[in-house]
């Protein structure tokens, strides 16, 4: 108790304060405007909080997911267009309530779901980390390795309809993080025998290419069209007994959240569509689900936020990203100097209860921020996206080159915005490109770690139950979407 | 199906196996593992390069599959050539000229491939916003920029 108060004490510093408050903001303005979310937030945010102090800049960081998973659902309520992916269930309910007239109760459904699922999955944050980090302390190269497969294995529930492009998609990841020098012999590898390569391409640049630059260049060749905002704040704001009516639907919500964040991979998006079918599955009147009925608002909300304090789990306890905006967020930790993993809880205890009370006070700014800008934000979001992205273009070339002060780094980040724009217009999911960079490292390093030290002999790996277990679970978990397709199309024939 | 999607789907193998080729022409030249039957540096580059093109085999043989993506047209794909190539050359001109100088015309030309026409637009909003970059960057962070 006396280190969530110290950590409490610590984010209610002012600079940590407004870091919080600037990061609530910057994150419902990235999940509303269509075509940004969380991750292009997190990721053109990523260059400021490099030259911030590490608990300043986690915080804003963290306050920037907890708000977009909110903002997501502004858009979706008030033009039918969700702002994010994660808000898409949000609008089956959310826009038939402000065609009735009703957008003002549909926007507070919205957010009073969100900072309950988000108070909930901080919640389970807390409770399942130390444990977790406690748990993963015994870990040596092989269960290391286990852990990076198992990661790896993730890929399969990233890669969408076309898993072949998934696994080249991971592949081009882990080519990625090939080039530059041998961590253990110091070989130069891939480098085209020059020095600007040997840094390697780094994890910065393949973010702010991916996730912004790439979405700016689609706007520039597709011009999106405007967003035209046509509601502002019609309808009264719901009565605290209607809110309170709806406890169910935001606890299964947040249930359904939690449990699905938690597991790398699966994300906010599948979360809030899978709680918003829950709530039509288990109600009394189904029929009423999709033609404006709160409960449909209120389940989707609370399990998108409560993915996001479930989504730190497995980043924080095991370094294992399991969504892309957790990856910015790694990317973010990383550049720190904060080395996510079991050691986290014991080296650096006061970082991580000062992120248990951000994630409160983060919840509280959202409910603010959320609450006083709904007419604004409905405004901004009509932002017209010609003048937006070319903004987004220019913060980013300028983010990757701040990192290291390197030149090399914006190019690197153009040269990923092109990649990442031909491979999403082919099919080619960005996500698991990002993983194979975060993971190769994990994986090779500590399978020739482990290998070095059994003298070459693969029994390693069988003899640590743990490692086995993590293997045997990266099998299951790669077999599981193809054997579910399988026998979904054999029902499907039937 | 669509046979036009093939040659799309040949040229992405192509690239792949490419990539694939020469990730194992690289790894040649890696120094030999320090213990024997531990992997040296050679290892992981030649498997990934392995599976980048048993990849492309699949690709490439398999039977073609519905649209991957949406299509970009004639103007579409004139509109990013231009704009990857504006970029290009701010990055080039950026440590000649300072943010300050290369910022605005960059952001004003993206506009204007976007489709934004308005001179006032495309005037005041790229001057705000290195403005707003050099306040942000260099004098509230104090990072400096070229």
């Amino acid at each position: 108790m006396t280190e969530f108060a110290e950590g409490l004490a610590t984010a209610l510093q002012p600079s940590n304060l407004a870091a919080l408050l600037g990061g609530s903001v910057l994150g419902v303005f990235a999940g509303a405007v269509p075509g940004l979310s969380s991750t292009v937030g997190l990721a053109l945010v990523l260059p400021v909080t490099f030259a911030l102090e590490p608990t300043p800049a986690l915080l804003m960081m963290i306050s920037i997911y907890m708000a977009a998973e909110y903002g997501g659902s502004i858009t979706a309520i008030a033009i039918g267009v969700p702002g994010s992916s994660p808000a898409l269930a949000t609008t089956f309910d959310g826009y038939a309530m402000t065609r009735r007239g009703e957008a003002g109760r549909a926007f507070g459904i919205s957010l009073f779901a969100s900072m309950s699922g988000g108070i909930l999955g901080t919640l389970l944050l807390v409770a399942a980390l130390g444990p977790l980090s406690r748990a993963a302390i015994a870990f040596g190269p092989p269960e290391y390795f286990g852990l990076g497969v198992f990661g790896l294995a993730i890929v399969a529930n990233l890669v969408g309809s076309d898993p072949l492009k998934g696994i080249i998609s991971a592949l081009l990841g882990l080519l990625a993080f090939i080039v530059g020098l041998d961590v253990l012999t110091g070989a130069p590898r891939l480098t085209l025998g020059t020095t600007v390569l040997m840094d390697g391409l780094g994890l910065v640049p393949m973010l702010i290419g991916f996730f912004a630059i790439a979405e700016a260049l689609n706007g520039v060749a597709g011009r999106r069209a405007t967003v035209e905002g046509t509601v502002g704040m019609r309808g009264a704001l719901p009565a605290f007994r209607d809110l309170f009516g709806l406890w169910r639907p935001v606890l299964r919500g947040s249930a359904i959240g939690g449990i699905i964040g938690a597991i790398p991979g699966a994300g906010a998006t599948i979360a809030s569509i899978v709680a918003w079918n829950e709530e039509r599955r288990t109600s009394r009147t189904p029929e009423r689900f999709g033609s404006g009925e709160p409960a449909g608002i209120a389940a989707p909300e609370a399990a998108n936020n409560a993915c996001v304090g479930a989504a730190m789990i497995p980043l924080l306890a095991l370094g294992i990203p399991g969504s892309a905006s957790a990856a910015v967020l790694l990317g973010g930790l990383t550049v720190q100097g904060v080395a996510p993993g079991p050691l986290l809880m014991t080296e650096q205890a006061s970082l991580v209860y000062a992120l248990y009370a951000g994630f409160i006070v983060a919840v509280a700014f959202m409910l603010a921020v959320g609450r006083l800008g709904i007419p604004l934000w409905v405004r901004v979001v009509s932002l017209r996206p010609r003048i937006l992205m070319p903004l987004v273009v220019g913060v980013s070339l300028i983010g990757a080159f701040v990192l290291r002060g390197n030149l090399a780094d914006a190019w690197f980040a153009l040269f990923f915005g092109l990649l990442g724009f031909l491979m999403l217009r082919r099919g080619y999911p960005l996500a698991p490109a990002v993983l194979g960079l975060i993971l190769g490292p994990m994986v090779e390093t500590n399978y020739r770690r482990a290998l070095a030290l059994s003298s070459g002999s693969h029994t390693v790996f069988v003899e640590s139950p743990i490692a086995l277990v993590l293997l045997l679970l990266a099998v299951a978990s790669f077999a599981a979407p193809a054997l579910r397709g399988r026998l979904q199309s054999e029902r499907a024939a039937r | 199906m669509s046979e036009f999607l093939r040659p799309a789907a040949f040229v992405e193998a192509g690239l792949v196996a490419l990539l694939g080729a020469g990730m194992l022409l690289d790894a040649r030249g890696y120094p030999a593992p320090l213990i024997e039957g531990v992997p040296g540096p050679a290892f992981f580059p030649g498997l990934v390069a392995f599976l980048l093109i048993a990849c492309a085999a699949v690709l490439a043989l398999r039977p073609p599959r519905g649209p991957a993506g949406a299509a970009i047209d004639g103007g579409g794909a004139l509109r990013l050539g231009g704009a990857v190539l504006w970029v290009a050359g701010f990055l080039a001109v950026l440590p000649l000229a300072g943010h300050l100088v290369a910022l605005p015309p960059l952001v004003c030309g993206l506009m204007w491939l976007s489709g934004e026409r308005s001179p006032w637009i495309l005037s005041a909003v790229p001057l705000a916003f290195g403005a707003f970059v050099h306040l942000l960057f260099v004098v509230a962070l104090g990072v400096p920029l070229p």
